[in-house]
């Protein structure tokens, strides 16, 4: 959840705080008053990163005003982990950015450095930017991706918005540590290769002893001389060598180390064929439930033309009209389609929150960037409502030009442009 | 004596199922609702908002309501904006009770969230204040800035956003809409008479609708009330359970119910099933919703049949996480399950790659 967000020089604005509270606060602005913004300083001063129309933003320059050497970012959040507030600094200098997180109270940083704020933020967040975001951000005109996407697609996206993305990321982990492992028993191999090869170009271990022996006899018969010394060195430096090569072939870094490593990479692999089953098994349990949250949330907005979403094996939605027809999504009006992908992605947050059991709650929040596109006027009413009546969705931001969301929301943010550049007129309404 | 009918919440334009007939009804049930306060001849006649269900509202509905107006005489009537009633929330001057208030057949807030007025009735002076819908700090303000100067005060409102024990307690009636369902706290002098048909079945079914006809005196008030029932007649089922049951069998089991419902009546009515229970997905494929709903109609022959599904579907039993997106845990769970032998070694391989 949000709790406050201050701005200096960041785009168009050069100073400004915006407090979030419980329940729909609306941002309502027309075309280029600055809406967006907000949301991507909210991503920024999270997660070091902006998305923009499906792109990541590298540049962050960009958001340095016009005129301006640096912007800087302020956000206050509670961590879903532990319930307690933090607030995160970024700065955006040409060339680099800089990053402070404190503890709510705390005036001395608890983490510095970009990279290890990212990280902390990570674990009191409990999920990554991309879980984030799927779970929490509904962007503009990525609405109706879901329908417009290839099953394949459609599963892979509804995958990660259950979260169940944390069963690939171990899964490549566990084919990493697979690859180390190959890696480092190849090298080995190579090694006993080599040290045999060098074994096959000398004499065993038999034909040193019988030289040894020879040697000997001709010593008997013609007595100790400088030659044979000279002989008897060049047995004993084979011998040694031979023994090394033995030994080094016996060591346990080529033999047991060698089993063990083997033994690993047998675990491993059987891990990486189990982690790859599991995503199944967790998803017809949380599918259920989401079908059914789902099918709340969307009769509540078309319940008078619908009676039921369904979601199949294969991941394709359909509906079901009052008289009992199958309509495929494909079918569905532009608006159906916006809200069964609204329905679905709320139903996913609330879904996991009644994994009671489950370590990590889901953020609470959900940001709705222009989401009436394409409803009409009735149904974009309803729409935050249906939201707002879900216990597990604590904060709710709709960022929009259109007035009817207006009226729905329990705080309403206004945005006036005023022309030359100044910052928008900023209105609270409440 | 100073008798107060109210009714509250007609939403007038609104269509269960997007039936033109429940437009009508919707009418048909205002006239009903007004018809039924007058034969009080109460003094004031209060509609504490929502006439209409848009801002926009069909020229029927104003037609409509400006011939059950006109007609009034000897009563003064007071309509408030409720949220439907006002475009965006805010924009008072546009809402359609403005039009009322201009050929003065009703009285109303005005441009204005509220207003505060004084009469004379039955020699007796009486303060009327109003608030139309409006947002809760404003609301609080507004209630703040109130004060009754006569003996007999009564305060209408589109919406009680505060807590009960917020309220002030010198008014003699307190009267809200809002919610679609009657309330009636006598002690504290609260009412809310509940809509004047049924809007949002899921919400109001089975829930109950009344005129309040309040009298107030100095002595105090006394109330009658009187059931406002919907002129379309509703038949609601709410609890069918399919559980466990294979696609023909729960599909035997709905048509047996709806071939046990009661025969039609003169006005054709609205039939509601829910049905619940849990069922595999290939019971769910093997429902044929739509004969069931063509069955239904033939034989009850109702001006709507909706069969609600409201069963969830399990997947074949397996087995059951305890923390679905618990990676360590699934993993012992399903091992154990799976009775693997392997199990300490993948599990310990686990832990060494996470770092645990």
């Amino acid at each position: 959840m949000l709790r406050q967000l201050r701005m200096t020089d960041f785009k168009v604005f050069n100073e400004i705080d915006f407090q979030f509270s419980q329940g729909i606060t609306a941002i309502v602005g027309p075309n280029g008053s600055g809406k967006t913004t907000i949301l991507e300083a909210i991503e920024f001063a999270l997660f070091r990163q902006v998305t923009r129309k499906e792109k990541t933003v590298r540049n962050f320059e960009d958001f340095i005003r016009h005129g301006r050497k640096r912007a800087i970012v302020e956000l206050e959040f509670r961590a879903p982990v532990n319930r307690r507030f933090y607030r995160v600094t970024r700065s955006i200098h040409p060339g680099k950015t800089n990053a402070d997180l404190y503890d709510d109270a705390g005036s001395d940083p608890i983490v510095s450095g970009p990279t290890k704020v990212d990280d902390e933020i990570v674990r009191l967040i409990g999920m990554d930017r991309h879980a984030f975001s799927t779970l929490t951000y509904v962007r503009q005109g990525e609405i109706d991706r879901l329908s417009r996407l290839p099953p394949k697609k459609r599963r892979a996206d509804l995958y990660s918005m259950m979260g169940l993305g944390i069963y690939d990321k171990t899964e490549d982990r566990v084919q990493k540590q697979i690859r180390e492992l190959k890696k480092r028993m190849s090298s080995v191999e190579d090694t006993k290769q080599r040290l045999e090869s060098i074994k096959s170009h000398l004499p065993a271990p038999d034909e040193i002893a019988s030289s040894r022996e020879s040697l000997e006899r001709i010593k008997d018969k013609l007595g100790e001389s400088d030659d044979i010394v000279q002989i008897l060195g060049v047995i004993e430096k084979v011998e040694t060598s031979l023994q090394r090569v033995i030994d080094h072939l016996n060591s346990p870094e080529l033999t047991n180390e060698y089993e063990e490593m083997k033994e690993e990479r047998e675990a491993a692999s059987y891990l990486k064929e189990i982690l790859g089953v599991l995503p199944e098994v967790a998803e017809s349990q949380l599918k259920p439930e989401i079908r059914s949250e789902a099918r709340e949330i969307f009769r509540g907005i078309f319940g008078d033309r619908y009676s039921d979403l369904v979601i199949d094996e294969d991941y394709n939605v359909s509906l079901y009209d009052l008289r009992g027809h199958r309509v495929s999504l494909t079918a569905a009006s532009g608006g159906e389609d916006v809200c069964v992908n609204f329905a679905l992605r709320v139903a996913v947050n609330t879904a996991l929150q009644k994994q009671a059991a489950h370590r990590i709650p889901p953020p609470g929040i959900i940001i709705l960037d222009e989401p009436g596109a394409g409803l009409d006027t009735q149904r974009r009413k309803w729409l935050p409502m249906a939201i707002a009546g879900l216990k597990t969705v604590d904060q709710v931001l709709v960022v929009t030009h259109m007035e009817e969301l207006r009226e729905s929301a329990d705080r309403i943010v206004l945005l006036t442009p005023q022309g030359k550049q100044r910052q928008p007129m900023v209105d609270v309404i409440e | 004596m100073v008798r107060i009918a109210h009714i509250s919440d007609s939403h007038l334009g609104s269509s269960m199922f997007q039936l033109i007939e429940r437009r009508e009804d919707a009418r048909a049930c205002l006239k009903k609702a007004v018809d039924m306060a007058l034969r009080h001849s109460p003094d004031i006649l209060v509609h504490t908002g929502d006439l209409f269900d848009s801002p926009e509202p069909h020229p029927d509905d104003i037609n409509h309501v400006l011939k059950i107006f006109k007609d009034i005489e000897d009563t003064k009537v007071i309509v408030l904006h409720g949220n439907h009633d006002i475009p965006y929330g805010y924009k008072y001057h546009h809402s359609p009770i403005r039009y009322l208030e201009t050929v003065e057949f009703v009285m109303t807030t005005g441009d204005n969230p509220s207003s505060v007025h004084q009469y004379d009735i039955d020699g007796k002076q009486v303060d009327i204040h109003l608030i139309s819908w409006t947002r809760k700090k404003q609301f609080q303000k507004i209630l703040g800035d109130m004060e009754p100067e006569s003996d007999i005060a009564v305060l209408f409102a589109h919406d009680i956003p505060v807590e009960i024990d917020e309220l002030p307690i010198h008014y003699d009636y307190i009267g809200h809409g809002h919610s679609h369902n009657f309330k009636l706290d006598e002690d504290m002098a609260i009412g809310c008479p509940g809509s004047t048909h049924i809007i949002d079945w899921k919400r109001e079914l089975g829930k109950k609708r009344k005129l309040i006809v309040a009298d107030i005196d100095k002595n105090g008030t006394e109330f009658t009330t009187e059931t406002l029932n919907d002129i379309r007649e509703f038949k609601f089922h709410p609890g069918l359970d399919i559980t466990g049951l294979d696609a023909q069998s729960a599909n035997i089991k709905m048509k047996d119910w709806l071939k046990n419902l009661s025969p039609k009546k003169k006005d054709p009515p609205i039939v509601i099933v829910r049905v619940n229970g849990m069922i595999f997905a290939e019971t769910e494929k093997g429902i044929e919703r739509n004969s069931l709903i063509e069955f239904g109609e033939k034989h009850l022959n109702p001006l709507f049949l909706h069969i609600e599904p409201n069963w969830n579907v399990v997947g074949p039993p397996e087995l059951d996480l305890s923390r679905p997106l618990d990676v360590k845990r699934s993993l012992e769970e399903y091992m154990e399950f799976k009775k693997d032998p392997k199990k300490e070694l993948v599990i310990e391989e686990l832990q060494k790659i996470l770092g645990e």
